[in-house]
């Protein structure tokens, strides 16, 4: 009998009789060896066979639980979507109601005590609004994929800069825009962040001074990193950590207005990015807020490529 | 230090493998070996009568591991005679207590005395819990003495192990022993070198070492598609994949292997504890990466100069790594033998559970699918 049929493994079996020839009377000792070298090969192959097979039904499973999530986020959509409908148009009715009645009330001589209740019911029916706006917002970001845009920074900051108009006029703020770079990421997520960030540096003022906010960008080797530093109240040191988390307000509504979502909606639209964000500040003596960019394959050192010349800063006066 | 080593074989009988063979007045026998030829009487009393004032120490194993490398169904028996060292040992039965935890605590009690620099388990590896064994074992830890060891193993075959102080081994036996004096030096080291894979799922129902579920689903039914063919080989096969668990607040993850699986009840029992709520996760292996575990185990053992050469090293080696390396086995004990160097005498078995602390500051564990290794050597 040839020996050569006791090598179970088919592959190192063709491999010896190439070696020795078809009918090779091989040593006891050879034998002996190639038998050693048999069980390698069958164990390595058993071992091959077990850790394909996981590694198969390992990616089926993430592809199912992939499919689930995408199930999942699609069913969330849809009831966001619902609730934002169903809250909204009440809310509506409210406010516009509330409005003409205000309107019918003041044409005739009614009491002004009247008049008031009814600017309290529409203005709470305003902040309703606002808050569901966020509340959606916020619970939308990261929902569904989407693609990135390439964003001109310095082109986004003109548009939000116009979008606070009324606001910036109102306090007499200074805005001043140094070169920023092109990056990417979802252009209305991007602007609504400034829009909050630039929003608060106004919003917060020290009492009788005109808000000047800065806005800055410093290139790193993989990221960019964007600085708003205002002159406004500050932040006390306890409370720089919570004030990313919704619904978390440091002031009280009377005295500033929002929806305490706002800084909550910028961690997450950073977040999704795989930027990070924090501030720096001192209670009385302003704040800066910063938070990155990462530079992706697609980004190249943009900022001296931008539209905006290094010596011509762009400044948005109270006259917009 | 002096080291003597015999092997036993049913073909051969006692056989010496040291070159100097002469000890004259040993403390200490470890004597590791296959399950049915060290539960004769015969043999035990053989090793009585040649050692009689030496205390020994016996356990069945998965393998046993001697100087030369990896040997089954024999004795190995490494006799030692401590210069400057005391010795005192101590046996409990599991079945005198209410549970793991508690016999424990009788060895601490017995054995921390004035001195007490290192101790050294062997323990049933069925029926003992081997969780709370380390939980309680960790009261030394709080008089700042380590202890190593691992659980008694049988074969392939996860049926019963045998532990003995100074008698035939029996079932539900823990033996401590306590090493006294400052001039022993003990090294230690245990790693795995097992890779997670997959999704991480959550333990949603078990009891002590027994899981029934993972992510809601039935664990069993999940090993099986993961095994395909292999599961007909179950529970060996489900060697192959061991879970990483890691609980909230602990600083490494611990490797469980399964012990045995009940189709009845859709239940696999692990050697350790499998809590509710903590997170596991599926793991492989390749021989690569196993042995250089097994190097890295050895490498750990040496004192911050790396000048110590152990006199003796005692490697306890997880049965899942024997069936995963099959004829492979030698090169783990090979790797830690270039790592000591010649002057070493090793010896060690195939276990159902291992025990040590990842390093000199924390806590002790129950570890499987690594290779732990303790060095003893005296200045």
């Amino acid at each position: 009998m040839n020996k050569l049929n006791l090598l179970t493994n088919k592959l190192l079996a063709r491999q010896v009789k190439r070696a020795f020839g078809q009918n090779a009377e091989l040593s006891d000792d050879l034998f002996k060896f190639l038998e050693m070298i048999n069980q390698s090969y069958e164990h390595y192959e058993r071992d091959r066979r077990l850790i394909e097979r996981a590694m198969e039904v390992s990616s089926e499973e993430l592809r199912n639980s992939h499919e689930n999530l995408a199930k999942q986020n699609e069913e969330l959509e849809m009831f966001v979507s619902r609730v934002s409908h169903d809250l909204k148009a009440p809310i509506r009715t409210i406010n516009s109601f509330g409005q003409l009645i205000s309107k019918e009330l003041r044409k005739s001589d009614h009491d002004a005590k009247i008049v008031d209740y009814l600017s309290f019911i529409t203005n709470g029916a305003q902040n309703m609004q606002l808050l569901i706006d966020d509340l959606l917002f916020h619970a939308r970001l990261g929902l569904k994929l989407e693609l990135k845009d390439e964003i001109n920074l310095n082109e986004l900051i003109e548009t939000v800069n116009n979008n606070l108009g009324g606001l910036i006029k109102e306090n007499n703020a200074t805005i001043i825009v140094e070169p920023l770079p092109i990056v990417y990421g979802r252009s209305h997520e991007i602007m609504q962040l400034f829009q909050n960030l630039i929003g608060n540096a106004i919003k917060f003022k020290k009492k009788g001074i005109d808000p000047s906010v800065k806005i800055s960008c410093n290139e790193r080797e993989s990221e960019y990193i964007i600085s708003i530093e205002d002159n406004g109240i500050g932040i006390k040191g306890k409370d720089k950590d919570s004030i990313f988390r919704a619904f978390h307000r440091l002031n009280g509504v009377s005295e500033y207005e929002g929806t305490g979502l706002g800084l909550s909606i910028c961690k997450k639209i950073i977040d999704n990015i795989r930027g990070r964000i924090w501030v720096e500040s001192e209670f009385g003596e302003g704040t800066i807020f910063i938070f990155s960019f990462p530079k992706d394959s697609m980004t190249e050192s943009n900022i001296k490529n931008s539209n905006v010349n290094i010596n011509n800063q762009i400044t948005s006066q109270a006259d917009i | 230090m002096k080291i003597v080593q015999e092997i036993f074989t049913k073909e051969s009988g006692w056989k010496s493998i040291s070159q100097n063979a002469s000890i004259d007045n040993p403390q200490l026998v470890l004597v590791f070996g296959n399950r049915e030829i060290i539960s004769q009487h015969q043999v035990y009393n053989e090793l009585k009568n040649k050692y009689p004032t030496a205390d020994i120490v016996i356990s069945s194993t998965a393998g046993e591991i001697v100087n030369s490398g990896f040997v089954d169904n024999s004795i190995v028996a490494t006799t030692i005679e401590f210069e400057h060292t005391q010795l005192k040992t101590c046996k409990v039965n599991i079945n005198d207590f209410s549970n793991s935890y508690a016999a424990a605590t009788q060895i601490v009690s017995t054995l921390c005395q004035k001195e007490l620099n290192h101790v050294f388990i062997v323990a049933d590896g069925q029926l003992i819990n081997g969780s709370e064994l380390v939980n309680g074992l960790n009261q030394f830890k709080d008089k700042e003495v380590l202890t190593t060891g691992g659980l008694a193993g049988d074969e392939y075959e996860f049926n019963k192990t045998l532990v003995g102080l100074n008698n035939i081994p029996s079932e539900g036996n823990i033996v401590a022993i306590g090493f006294y004096g400052n001039r022993l030096k003990v090294g230690f080291g245990s790693k795995g070198g097992w890779d997670s894979f997959g999704p991480e799922r959550m333990i949603t129902k078990s009891k002590g070492n027994v899981l029934y579920e993972l992510d809601n689903q039935n664990a069993l039914e999940l090993y099986k598609k993961y095994l395909g063919e292999a599961a007909e080989e179950l529970p060996s096969s489900a060697l192959f994949f061991p879970l990483s668990i890691k609980a909230e607040g602990t600083e490494e993850p611990l490797v469980r292997t399964i012990l045995s699986i009940c189709e009845e009840t859709k239940s696999m029992t692990f050697a350790g504890n499998m809590p509710q709520g903590t997170m596991a996760q599926l793991m492989k292996h390749n021989s690569d990466r196993l042995i250089s575990g097994a190097e890295q185990a050895a490498e750990n053992c040496m004192d911050e100069n790396n000048e110590l050469e152990p006199e003796l090293a005692i490697l306890i080696s997880c049965v899942g790594r024997r069936i995963v390396l099959g004829q492979n086995i030698d090169e783990e004990i090979e790797v830690i033998r270039d790592q000591f160097g010649d002057k070493t005498i090793i010896t060690g078995f195939y276990s159902y559970g291992e025990i040590a602390p990842f390093n000199n500051l924390s806590k002790c564990e129950l570890h499987n699918q690594t290779m732990t290794i303790t060095t003893l050597s005296e200045i």
